[in-house]
Parts: structure tokens; sequence; C-alpha cells
């Protein structure tokens, strides 16, 4: 029989496609930790990294490892946090910051920067502990209008309004910075990096952002099931309340420190899963951890890019996601017209 | 509690359902007890009722009162995964979100019986095949759902809530995205389903001929309220059709079946 032959291929293929980004972002990860003022080969990262002492030991735990680690983590969440949203509210164009957590985090960033530079006070997780708060703040806000109303339809509306509240608010708030420098440094902020970021922005941002990724994992099943509409997989055995406040809840906990940690970074929730899609045969729960490695896998390149670039100005990540992910958009959108016509 | 001698005498009994939608009542007060073994119509022009009493005795919308029970238990002590192993739903105007393979889909109809974070075992994929079997979509298998015409969609969408093999399987307007060869062969299936398997087919339907012709009960709905509830002989009698549909029939018989053909439009 034909069956489960295609059984066989089915799962052969779940399989493949995250054995090979696994494989993918290995390999780009120890190429980012070779790069640098000074270009190392792998056998010299490994040696220099057990090397006490020397500066270029300290380049590479310190500078070069925490960012490529960040950048696995920050990319990795927002590829799973765009794929948990897109299959949540079975919308291909929703990404990670569709219910504004993102925006609530740069306007507490943003305020810390605002404040933090007025004061001149200042320490390392000052700006993601405010991006923190913000993430925190703009969550409570969309669940509870998530639990006055119960339609995916309508959280998606709200996530909207969210995302236009903390970004009028984020821009008042650089209407109101009081010199050119300090508006200078919001903008910077604002457009995301993983350079320059220490263990700490890693030891606050990876256990969010783990736990996050663990509960949206756990609503795989759910978002299969949400494929067939909301009635259907209630009828599949579903909690649709639990799914929901699972996506909320895992999102806000992988974007919110993922942003507070390198900044505002667009595109990589909503194009990552798109190309991934038709790999995992549509199906939005293996699409997760695909997603993941994909995230990770992007953000990586994008952040190797942007230290091979030769401009005067380091070109910053956001920058980059967005310009790569603007053209990809719009093909998306002429792509979307033949696909579900 | 007291009701033994009808709780057991009935698979599903909902009593006294009420449901509001916006503010408004769309559901008064009705019943709906289903026996073991029958294929139950529920008929009722547009608006009547049908699918908002489907989905406040399933628990999909709040009801504002009412009981229900199944194998005698109160409903709300089944867990949802319970529930799914035993009762199946086909929604009307069922949609699939992304472009799945149909035989992929159909497994979703598995997904209660799959242990947690664990792919499917060959009890699954026989399942599927054999639903995919009975609704002569096997050869769709590996096309895309999305690019299915509207009726090989239903038929795919409706092996999907087969592939459970559920005691209980409520079907709302299913028939009416399909060609009169397939709603036939529905209505078939759905005696089939339940002569063979015990089962109990609740489908709510538009068209009359086919209500009466395979249905074994019927239940009238009129402006969310009972009408009238029995055999098609019963509930669809000229008073009935002229109260909650505005219109007068003509009944052809042919093999000792007996058909409900809609003929003019009356004053309600």
């Amino acid at each position: 029989m034909t069956v489960p032959k295609e059984n066989r291929d089915s799962r052969r293929g779940s399989v493949s496609v995250p054995l090979g980004l696994s494989v993918l972002v290995v390999f780009s990860a120890v190429l980012s930790l070779s790069i640098g003022a000074v270009w190392l080969s792998p056998a010299e990262v490994l040696r220099w990294f057990f090397t006490p002492g020397e500066p270029m030991g300290v380049a590479v735990r310190e500078l070069r490892l925490p960012r490529t680690v960040l950048a696995l983590l920050v990319g990795g969440g927002l590829g799973i946090a765009g794929a948990a949203l897109q299959g949540y509210t079975r919308n291909p164009l929703a990404d990670s910051g569709l219910l504004g957590i993102n925006g609530g985090a740069a306007l507490g960033a943003v305020l810390v920067l605002y404040t933090g530079l007025l004061r001149g006070a200042a320490f390392t997780l000052a700006i993601p502990l405010g991006g923190l708060a913000g993430a925190a703040a703009a969550t409570f806000l969309i669940a509870w209008l998530a639990g006055k109303v119960r339609s995916i339809q309508t959280l998606i509306l709200a996530g909207v309004a969210v995302s236009a509240l903390t970004a009028a608010l984020t821009s008042l708030v650089l209407n109101f910075s009081p010199n050119p420098f300090a508006t200078q440094e919001i903008v910077f902020w604002l457009l995301g990096s993983v350079a320059d970021r220490s263990w700490e922005h890693i030891g606050f941002a990876g256990p969010f952002i783990a736990v996050g990724a663990a509960v949206i994992l756990a609503c795989g099943r759910g978002l299969q099931a949400l494929t067939l509409g909301e009635d259907t997989a209630a009828s599949l055995g579903i909690s649709l309340g639990r799914l929901r406040l699972g996506i909320i809840a895992g999102c806000a906990l992988v974007v919110g420190p993922a942003t507070a940690a390198a900044g505002a970074i667009g595109f990589v929730g909503l194009v990552v899963p798109h190309i991934l899609r038709p790999l995992v045969r549509y199906d939005p729960a293996k699409l997760l951890v695909a997603s993941a490695l994909g995230g990770a896998l992007l953000l990586l390149w994008a952040d190797i890019l942007v230290r091979l670039i030769p401009v005067e100005q380091e070109l910053k990540l956001g920058v980059l996601t967005a310009l790569l992910g603007a053209p990809f958009f719009l093909w998306l959108i002429f792509r979307l017209r033949r696909l579900y016509p | 509690m007291d009701s033994n001698k009808q709780t057991c005498s009935h698979l599903f009994d909902a009593r006294g359902i009420n449901v509001c939608l916006g503010g408004r009542r769309v559901v008064h007060e009705v019943d709906l007890a289903l026996r073991s073994g029958e294929l139950f119509g529920i008929v009722g022009a547009n608006g009547s009722g049908k699918s908002t009493l489907l989905r406040g005795v399933l628990g999909f919308v709040p009801c504002e009162s009412g009981e229900v029970r199944f194998r005698g238990e109160d409903f709300s002590s089944y867990s949802g995964r319970e529930r799914a192993r035993e009762i199946g739903y086909l929604p009307q105007d069922a949609e699939c979100g992304w472009p799945i393979a149909a035989e992929r889909v159909v497994m979703l109809g598995r997904l209660p019986f799959l242990a947690p974070w664990g792919g499917p075992a060959e009890e699954d994929v026989r399942s599927v095949a054999s639903a995919m079997a009975s609704v002569d979509v096997a050869g769709l298998a590996r096309r895309p759902v999305t690019q299915l015409s509207g009726g090989e969609r239903l038929r795919v969408l409706l092996a999907r809530a087969l592939a459970g093999n559920p005691a209980l399987l409520f079907a709302d307007e299913p028939s009416s995205g399909l060609d009169p060869y397939h709603q036939l062969q529905l209505m078939e299936l759905f005696r089939g389903h339940v002569h063979a398997n015990g089962a109990t087919v609740v489908v709510v339907l538009h068209n009359l001929a086919l209500a009466s012709r395979f249905c074994d009960r019927l239940l009238l709905l009129n402006e969310g309220r009972t009408v009238a509830c029995g055999p098609p002989g019963e509930v669809l009698q000229p008073g009935h059709l002229q109260s909650a549909y505005g219109i007068e029939a003509k009944i052809l018989e042919s093999g000792g079946q007996r058909a409900v053909i809609p003929w003019r439009r009356v004053e309600k």
C-alpha cells in the first residue's frame, strides 16, 4: 500500500530539515567566531578559547562568543515566535511583532535610554531590564484584551493597536529627547544589534527565551488542529483558551527579552517561517523547530554580513534584516496570490 | 440523576438548551436526545438555530442554560480529549488554513489518539486509509487540500471526521456543496456508518428530500424553537412545513420510501 510508505517519507522529511539546518547553524557559528579584526581558523578559535589571559582569548570569549550566542538566541526566538503566531492566526503575514510585545520592549528600553542619559547613570543591564518591563506591560495589555475577546481576528487587531500605541509613545520620547546625541543613541539602539553585548545579556535573555520556546513547542498539537478552524480544533480535544494563553505567554517570553537584549530586529519572524513552510510540508508544529533553527541561521548570517560589509559606520542588524526582508515581503505578496487564489 | 431510565436509552441527551449570540437568544429551550445507532437530521430555515444548537451542546459557544449528558454522565465531566475520541464534528463551511496534503489533513482526525509528542502508529495510518477510501478520496491523498474542488475538499474533511471512528458524529450541512451523486453517497455513507458500527450521526440538512428519505428521526427548528421532533413522516407534515419554512411540498413515494419535495412558497 502507498500509505505507510508516504508515512515513512514524511517522517524522514521531518528529521532531515531540522538536521540540515542544525548542521548549517553549527558551521555558521564557527564562521561567526572566526571573523573579526583578526581572522582565525576554527582550530585557532578553539585554542584561543582555552588560553587564559591573552587579549585574543579575551576577544574570543568575551566579544565573539557572546555576540554569536546572542545572535543564535535572538534569531531562534524571533523565528519560533513568528512561526507560532503565523500558525495561530493561520495568516502567513503574521510575524513575531504581531502582538506588539516587541514594541513594548522597545519603548521600555528607549525610556531607560532617555531617562538614564538625562541622569548620566547606566549599568549594563539597565536597557534590557527596561525593555523587559515594557514587554511585560505590553503583554499584560494584550493578555487582558485577549481575555475580553475570544476570537483570533480580534486578537490580531488588538496587537495592531498595541503596536501602534507603543510606536507612538516611542516617537514621543524621541520628540522630547534632550539633545542630538541622545536621539542618535536611541535611534541606533532601535535599529538592533548584537554587537558589544556581554554574557550578562545572554544570562538575562537566554533563560526567558528557552522557557518561552518550550511553551511554544508544547502548543504544536494545538496549532496543527487549528489548521481546520477553531471549532474543529476544539472538537479534536484542544483547549482553545489554554492554547491562546500558551501562544501569548510563549511569544512574550521569547520576543520581549530578545528585543530587550538586541533591539528591534524585524522580518526574521516573518520571512523564516515562510521560507521553511514548504520544506516541512506546511505542518505548523514541525515548522516551530525548523523556524527556530532557521531564524538563528538567518540572524547569524546577517550579523556576519554586517561585520563583513566594509562601511565606515557599522551597519545595524535590524537595518540589514529589513533590507533583505522588505523585498522578500513584496515577492511573497505576489506568490501568495497564486497559492491562495 | 433521577432520570436513569431516560439516560440509559440515550447516548447523548441535551435538555432545555438556551444559547445567546451577541445578546440575542438564538436557541430557546431545545431538547436534543440521541439514541445509539440512529441517523438523526436537524432541519429548519436559514437562521433557525441549527448550527448554534450543535455548537452549544458541544460547548463551542457557551449555553445560557441547559443540561448535557453523554452516556449518562454530565458532559462537562469528560475531558476535551475524552470527548474528541468519541465525538466527531464537521463544521459548516469547513476550511483548511494551509495547503496540507489531503492525507495529512485526515491524519489530524487522529490527534486525540496520538501519544503526547508521539507520531502516528500503524492503527492511525490504517484508520486514515479506510476513512479516505470510504468517502472516495484515496486517490487525492497527496494533493494539497487547498487545490481540491469544493466537493473533494468536503469529502476529505469528512474523512478527517471519520478517521477517529466516532461513536457520535455531528455534521453541519455537509451536503450543501456536493453534487447529487455525492449527496447520495454521503447519506448512504452516514447510514452505513450507523448500521455497521452502531454509531449515531447527527446531520444538519437543507435538502428535505434527503432528510425524509435517509434519516431515522428529524428535529425541525423554527426561530430557535422546536417545532417537531420524531420520524420524518410526522415532522415534515404540511402544517409544520408551512409554519417553519413557508412552503408547500409534494410527497414522492418509491419502493416504500418517502421523499419530501419542496413545491411552492406559501404564507407562513
